[in-house]
């Protein structure tokens, strides 16, 4: 590699790199793009110039994917044992029929009440008294009125959920169930919790670093230099007063 | 890689230094911006105002007396004219020789006080806004308040190529006269030995934000020597300095050197012990940065 390709390659990745810092003009960012339409290794150095981004806001993916693993683990452990219960218990309901069953007890046939008969005034009474015992005992279970919905709906999907919050950087949903009781009362929050956790710092090597420190500088140089055609800028470079 | 570099050349330049550090006459390098160049007027971009007081004691090594010299510069960047202005002054004490040994030797002085002005005018040129090309011209009037009749004028013009991590200076001398009154009181001129002054300077930093960075500056004078009239080389001043984040450190032709050093404000005392002298020297350097100053110099 000549000094000259060495000179177009480090144009290359300073283009790209202003490019990806946006700090390219209007113009020259449409003429860039034109220029990678059509040059595939231009394109495939793009590529590499956008894995070495790194930005200092973004989302803890890895730490977020393990909590939500952790969260699915956790309630399907309860949904588990809240069908396990609700098998059970529903076995348990079954029991004491079969139980009488096994017992082969007749059954008793229900009395209907007899017709009044005009005269027996006594007999009436007593049958009356009869009648109104029965109907209390087997009046009908008045059961709370369900839509629709509710009767379609599989019981298990009927939680009650909370509104979810606007999702800020950094911060993750974590489940809290706050009571156990039967799936018609099982109340799923969703709370907002910060993760203390700090960013995970992306591995990259020293020459990496230093590659990427160098474009930077010649990018703040770039920048001065077009401050200064733009007209921004009197006619005197000074020396780095730090140093000298 | 840049780490070996870098102490190799710190090893070197301290080499050299140490062999010069007893030819110390003068302020460190950068201390008085125009000492040797005065290009270097209005290169901040913002007004700058620089000082500098140096004590000699020479034990009284041959009959030399204590002496000091002290120097106050103030040089700024107009942008109407697009040129850097600048004018120093100072007052001190000077040696004159009144007696020799057999190997022409001084051992007997006399002490007198002398004043000093001169003032520089250097346009700026800058290329790309990366570099920055000043020619300059510049007139200095020095007198003897002790000898009657002496004087030195000197007229030089010098150009100054520069970016923000290095400058290379070069000043030639014009006009390099002395006059004074012989024994017999009769006006005598005499051509000063200077020709020229060249100033270096580079910094080295890993980058613009580091904390860490390594500055070796020097000044070569070019004179002709007095007995056989050939031109020769000396180096006047030399400047090693290490800094590490605003603390300096370092050598210079005055010792060694630390200090205390921002964007703004430069504070220096340098000093040399040995058995015949003891040379000494305090410098301070402030910039004048205020909003409109950063705005007409946005580079800072």
């Amino acid at each position: 590699m000549n000094v000259s390709e060495n000179g177009a390659e480090e144009n290359n990745d300073l283009l790209i790199f202003e490019y990806l810092e946006g700090d390219l003009s209007a113009d020259k960012a449409l003429a860039f793009e034109r220029q990678l339409a059509s040059d595939p290794a231009l394109q495939m150095k793009l590529e590499q110039w956008k894995g070495t981004v790194v930005t200092q806001d973004f989302y803890d993916t890895q730490h977020l994917e393990e909590k939500l693993l952790q969260y699915t683990g956790e309630v399907g452990k309860r949904i588990n044992s809240i069908v396990i219960g609700v098998m059970l218990s529903f076995l348990c309901s079954l029991l004491p029929l079969s139980l009488e069953k096994g017992k082969s007890m007749p059954i008793q046939p229900i009395r209907l009440p007899s017709p009044i008969i005009a005269g027996s005034l006594k007999e009436s009474v007593v049958e009356t008294n009869k009648r109104a015992l029965l109907a209390k005992a087997f009046s009908p279970i008045v059961l709370p009125a369900k839509t629709t919905q509710e009767l379609i709906t599989p019981v298990r999907q009927s939680r009650k959920m909370t509104e979810l919050e606007l999702l800020q950087p950094r911060q993750l949903v974590l489940p809290v169930i706050s009571s156990m009781g039967t799936p018609n009362e099982l109340e799923v929050k969703m709370k907002v919790v910060t993760i203390q956790k700090p960013l995970a710092k992306r591995m990259i090597t020293r020459k990496q670093a230093w590659k990427t420190k160098r474009m930077k500088e010649k990018a703040r140089q770039q920048r001065e230099a077009d401050q200064f055609l733009k007209g921004h800028v009197p006619y005197v470079v000074p020396l780095n007063t730090t140093n000298f | 890689m840049y780490t070996q570099w870098l102490r190799q050349a710190g090893i070197i330049w301290t080499g050299i230094l140490w062999s010069f550090l007893s030819y110390g006459q003068s302020a460190p390098v950068g201390s008085l911006p125009m000492q040797y160049v005065g290009s270097f007027a209005g290169e901040a971009g913002v007004p700058r105002l620089s000082s500098s007081f140096s004590y000699q004691n020479h034990n009284n090594f041959n009959g030399r007396q204590d002496v000091y010299e002290s120097y106050l510069s103030y040089d700024q960047f107009i942008p109407a004219i697009r040129s850097g202005i600048g004018i120093t002054t100072g007052v001190g004490n000077n040696l004159n020789a009144v007696g020799y040994n057999n190997q022409w030797t001084p051992i007997y002085f006399n002490k007198s006080n002398l004043y000093y002005i001169s003032g520089v005018l250097a346009p700026k040129f800058s290329i790309q806004g990366k570099y920055t090309i000043s020619p300059s011209i510049d007139y200095s009037y020095q007198g003897n308040s002790a000898l009657s009749g002496y004087y030195s004028r000197q007229c030089r013009v010098g150009m100054l190529f520069n970016t923000k991590k290095y400058y290379i200076g070069y000043s030639v001398y014009l006009l390099n006269n002395y006059a004074f009154k012989d024994t017999n009181n009769i006006n005598t001129k005499v051509r000063g030995s200077e020709r020229g002054h060249l100033q270096l300077g580079y910094t080295f930093q890993p980058s613009s934000e580091s904390k860490f960075s390594c500055t070796p500056q020097m000044a070569i004078l070019v004179y002709e020597n007095y007995y056989d009239q050939v031109v020769r080389v000396g180096i006047p001043a030399l400047m090693l300095n290490f800094r590490y984040s605003h603390l300096l450190m370092g050598i210079n032709n005055r010792g060694w050197h630390f200090g205390w050093q921002t964007d703004k404000v430069r504070a220096m005392a340098s000093a040399s012990f040995g058995n015949e002298k003891f040379f000494g020297n305090l410098s301070f350097r402030y910039l004048i940065k205020n909003q409109q100053g950063n705005k007409s110099t946005p580079f800072y």
